[in-house]
């Protein structure tokens, strides 16, 4: 696929920029070894520990409990789902909270009905699984890639870190991958309604669906932004059904501590939510500024810096780019100014990451810049491994992913020019 | 995809052992290298860790069986390799000193048989030499790591000729050796196994295939099962697996230490940096600064590999498939290094196989030009001083161990004399249960006593608080009448151990069973000069 311009580069232009997209697989090519090994490595000493309990998948797993048990009413309570979690799971000191809107629990519905030490591995399975239809989903538009070496695509999704910590942690953002990879291939089927209506089945992480549709919205796609205000009525109203009116307006109120609410050290161990490990604005400025700036400062920072590049993007992307391409810096925009990001969520990143990689069209300047910081933010996530403390830095490069999908002519106009749909669209 | 080695096309780069002046070379390098280890023989500085390893095979040969009659959290194979030493040779610490010299002299001449397949020979020949003057004589003591890193050297040459030759019985070997390694010391050997896993991986990347794998796994089996058998009939096969699995949830918290740490307490660094005119103080840097360089080298492969998985895809270097397999075993083996304690001492004994990296960097081809070609000989004189300066530190440490010690276990040197040994040889029976706490098992081994308990030390912060109860009461039920009693132990824990929890430190149960239930008969200095208080029962007179 090409996220950029017409094939109408020249020949010597061509063939130089492919020897740049060369080099660039070449790099992923020669680091799949070690991005296998450190994922081998992660695993074996994550799963024992996560077996016992010590993993995100304790808290959805309680959550489709709770559901299954006729408790959806105490869903948001603290006390509840930390006794329950201590009970079904492992007792520990502190309980991760399920904040997500209640419609995802019924999806673990079937999981509770395992003990914990049986529903994590077949959790893990199920993302497996939901991983391998994802790349199924994007991989007609990653011939270039596949030309590389046949296994190179596939191999790319599997050694992702954030998505191998999303199956390590039994989370739900391989999911969200799943839904944004639907829309995207439904996209370029010029089939705006049904793109909507999958994505806004990613509400479950709401903070970053909201921004990946709200770009559609600036860019007047009537269609998908219709299909996602019906999905999201009808998973608010599913969600409201579930817990009550009483146990959403609860949940609104446990968001705002979790989020603007947690000014100490004490709050975000309790969550276990660190803002310094995230990789979006907000992390960057937690991560640079956590001990010089009062804890307003930051979240006014925070605001502020994140409208200014949601602003810039949705100034900067003209009217006629196609649907189906604006998908990738609506991707990364979602990532960066969402105000909660953990590493598993940076699995979405695939998307943009690897199509942006395939990347064929562009001038040449635009092309390389576009290719390596692919690149970059393929390999950035290794940061948990070498500095996890400054996991935030990793925002840099999907920051300048994001301006190299900016740039003039980065993103196609419209199928015509290929961009990215390849063989598909013709 | 293709075999890397086809039969019938030539090999991309010659087996070093078929070329006989090669062969003497390398044969030369380890009887020098022995020769020159002799100056370590038995020069005993008293370091904790030594004793750990003799005390279990002293055990062994006692007729006990490990982790069903005594505790330890090592895999096997170091402790039965040392008793079986001691049966054939006879029960003393300079026989298994002798290991550790044939051990260092075949470490430098595998490092240089590995290094002259794409290095020259005056390159490849440096670094047997400086294999031999540094790596060794850095931690001369009987441990199971210089134990595992002869299986892994083993392992990698096994390796290296497979893929030269792809013959079945070169992958076998490769795989009995990296299980022997696991055998020795499981975080090596599991960190041995991930190395080759990321070699097949790398190679399939490449499009290339490596051959015969089924053999290479079979290899590996074979020692496991072996291993496995004899413990299941011995009845020791659950407690064998939970020691071996204990490190993980106890070794990690005390013994987390920044990578490259240099374990130098405040005298040394003083010492080392601050004492002495700018010449003297330049010289001591230059001496210590391999340990900085060497933490680096695996870094440095991992890069390589990098780059190699990309020649070898690209078919543009015929040394391509050999690098992409020594920087795979590197990295396997840098990832066991992080993951249990990523301090100088672990990167130095896994310094034969991380000097291949230097080597190529002091070989480097095809870049004879611009700055390269300015620095390199610059980095030579570099590396041949600074890692001779370090090699002749060393030397110079051990012949100035001129106090002779006649232990139960045989003569052994030391630069002070200890009086440790030779109050408590005087004052016990060879046989005799004393406790020797917290933490030198060597004593037990030299004085020809032994532990009352199924632990022959403890360490604070990685030791349960359970453990700590079992000494106890084999202390009470066993009527021990004498402890020796390192009461300032707690001062090498910010040093060694910067990691033990506070709490570990200040909550002492044993420490304080001994001060209620003992009385101090009089303080010994050891040879590393520490104090141990020759301690015993209070109902009892002191000697």
């Amino acid at each position: 696929m090409s996220v950029s311009t017409p094939k109408a580069a020249s020949a010597p232009a061509e063939k130089h920029s492919s020897i740049r997209n060369s080099r660039a697989h070449d790099l992923l090519l020669g680091t799949l070894p070690l991005l296998f090994a450190a994922n081998l490595c992660l695993w074996s000493v994550f799963f024992p520990e996560a077996r016992r309990g010590h993993a995100d998948f304790r808290q959805l797993y309680v959550a489709g409990y709770m559901v299954r048990t006729g408790q959806s009413h105490q869903l948001y309570d603290y006390g509840v789902q930390h006794q329950l979690e201590d009970e079904l799971v492992s007792p520990e000191k502190l309980s991760l909270p399920f904040n997500h809107l209640a419609f995802e629990a019924l999806l673990f519905v079937p999981l509770s009905l395992l003990p914990y030490r049986w529903a994590y591995p077949a959790s893990i399975l199920v993302n497996l699984s939901l991983l391998l239809i994802s790349y199924r989903l994007l991989s007609p538009y990653l011939p270039d890639l596949r030309q590389r070496w046949r296994w190179f695509p596939l191999c790319l999704f599997l050694a992702f870190l954030p998505a191998q910590i999303a199956l390590m942690q039994g989370q739900d953002s391989i999911l969200l991958l799943l839904i944004l990879a639907a829309a995207y291939a439904l996209l370029i089927k010029h089939r705006d309604l049904a793109a909507g209506v999958v994505a806004g089945l990613g509400l479950f992480k709401f903070q970053l669906v909201l921004p990946f549709a709200a770009i559609y919205l600036l860019r007047r796609r009537w269609k998908l932004c219709a299909g996602f205000a019906g999905s999201a009525i009808v998973t608010a109203s599913v969600s409201a059904a579930l817990v009550g009116f009483e146990q959403m307006s609860h949940y609104v109120r446990s968001l705002g501590s979790m989020s603007v609410g947690l000014t100490s050290s004490a709050d975000q161990f309790r969550y276990g939510i660190f803002p310094g490990h995230m990789a979006n604005v907000r992390g960057l400025i937690y991560g640079l500024a956590a001990e010089r700036w009062p804890n307003t400062y930051m979240q006014i920072a925070t605001v502020t810096l994140s409208v200014i590049i949601f602003g810039l993007v949705a100034l900067s992307l003209r009217k006629e780019v196609h649907p189906a391409a604006l998908a990738l810096p609506a991707t990364v925009v979602a990532v960066l100014v969402s105000y909660h990001v953990l590493t598993h969520d940076l699995s979405v990143l695939l998307i943009p990451a690897l199509l942006t990689l395939e990347s064929t069209g562009a001038g040449l300047h635009a092309r390389k810049l576009l290719v390596w910081s692919a690149v970059a933010v393929y390999l950035a996530p290794l940061c948990l491994l070498i500095a996890p403390r400054h996991f935030y830095v990793v925002a840099l490069p999907i920051a300048l992913l994001l301006s190299a999908l900016l740039q003039p002519h980065a993103i196609s106009r419209g199928p015509e020019t290929d961009v990215g749909l390849g063989s598909e669209l013709n | 995809m293709s075999a890397v080695a086809e039969p019938k096309a030539p090999p991309a780069i010659g087996p070093a052992s078929k070329l006989v002046p090669e062969r003497w070379t390398a044969v030369l390098l380890f009887i020098g290298s022995c020769l020159y280890l002799l100056a370590f023989l038995n020069v005993v500085n008293m370091e904790p860790d030594e004793g750990i390893v003799l005390s279990g095979a002293q055990r062994i040969l006692e007729g006990q069986i490990p982790y069903r009659d005594f505790f330890s959290f090592y895999t096997p194979g170091s402790f039965y390799f040392t008793a079986l030493l001691f049966k054939v040779f006879g029960n003393s610490i300079v026989v298994a000193r002798a290991a550790m010299v044939f051990f260092g002299a075949s470490f430098a001449a595998l490092t240089y048989v590995l290094a002259r397949r794409t290095c020259s020979q005056a390159i490849a020949s440096l670094m047997g030499i400086l294999v031999a003057m540094t790596v060794v004589p850095s931690r001369f003591l009987v441990l199971h790591n210089w134990d595992s890193t002869f299986w892994a050297c083993l392992a990698t040459y096994c390796a290296v000729r497979w893929l030269e030759s792809s013959q079945r019985v070169w992958a076998f070997a490769a795989g009995s050796f990296a299980s022997l390694t696991f055998l020795s010391e499981q975080s090596k050997g599991a960190g041995l196994y991930l190395g080759f896993v990321i070699a097949i991986l790398a190679f399939a990347i490449s499009g290339e295939r490596l051959p015969r794998i089924r053999a290479l796994i079979l290899g590996a089996l074979c020692p496991l099962i072996l291993t496995l058998t004899y413990f299941g009939s011995r009845r020791a096969i659950g407690s064998m697996f939970s020691a071996c699995v204990w490190p993980l949830r106890h070794y990690s918290a005390a013994n987390r230490v920044p990578f490259g740490h240099q374990n130098w307490s405040d005298e040394a660094r003083e010492m080392l940096f601050h004492a002495g005119s700018f010449g003297i103080r330049a010289v001591k840097f230059l001496a210590v600064s391999p340990g900085f360089v060497v933490p680096v080298l695996p870094l440095i492969a991992a890069g390589l590999l990098v780059f190699w998985t990309i020649q070898l895809r690209r078919k543009q270097n015929p040394t391509a498939a050999y690098r992409v397999l020594i920087c795979s075993v590197i990295c396997g083996l840098l990832v066991s290094v992080i993951v249990v304690r990523a301090d100088i001492i672990h990167f130095m004994y896994l310094a034969p196989l991380f000097y291949l990296v230097l080597a190529w960097i002091l070989d480097v081809q095809g870049l004879n030009r611009g700055v390269v070609k300015v620095i390199r000989p610059y980095v030579r004189v570099y590396v041949v001083v600074a890692f001779g300066l370090m090699g002749v530190a060393l030397l110079v440490s051990a012949l100035g161990a001129h106090v002779q010690v006649e232990t139960r276990r045989g003569l052994i040197r030391s630069r002070e004399k200890d009086f440790a040994i030779v109050y408590t040889q005087d004052h016990t029976m060879a046989g005799e249960e004393i406790l020797v706490y917290p933490y030198l098992p060597l004593y037990y081994y030299l004085t020809g006593t032994r532990s009352p308990s199924r632990y022959d030390f403890f360490q604070p912060g990685m030791n349960t608080s359970e453990q700590a109860q079992e000494i106890i009461h084999s202390l009470q039920a066993d009527g021990v009448r004498t402890v020796l009693f390192e009461s300032a132990f707690a001062e090498k824990i910010p040093i060694s151990w910067p990691g033990t929890p506070l709490s570990a430190i200040v909550k002492d149960p044993v420490a304080d069973y001994i001060v209620r239930n003992f009385r101090v008969c009089r303080s010994l200095r050891s040879a590393a000069g520490w104090d141990f208080l020759y301690m015993s029962r209070k109902d009892l007179q002191c000697p």
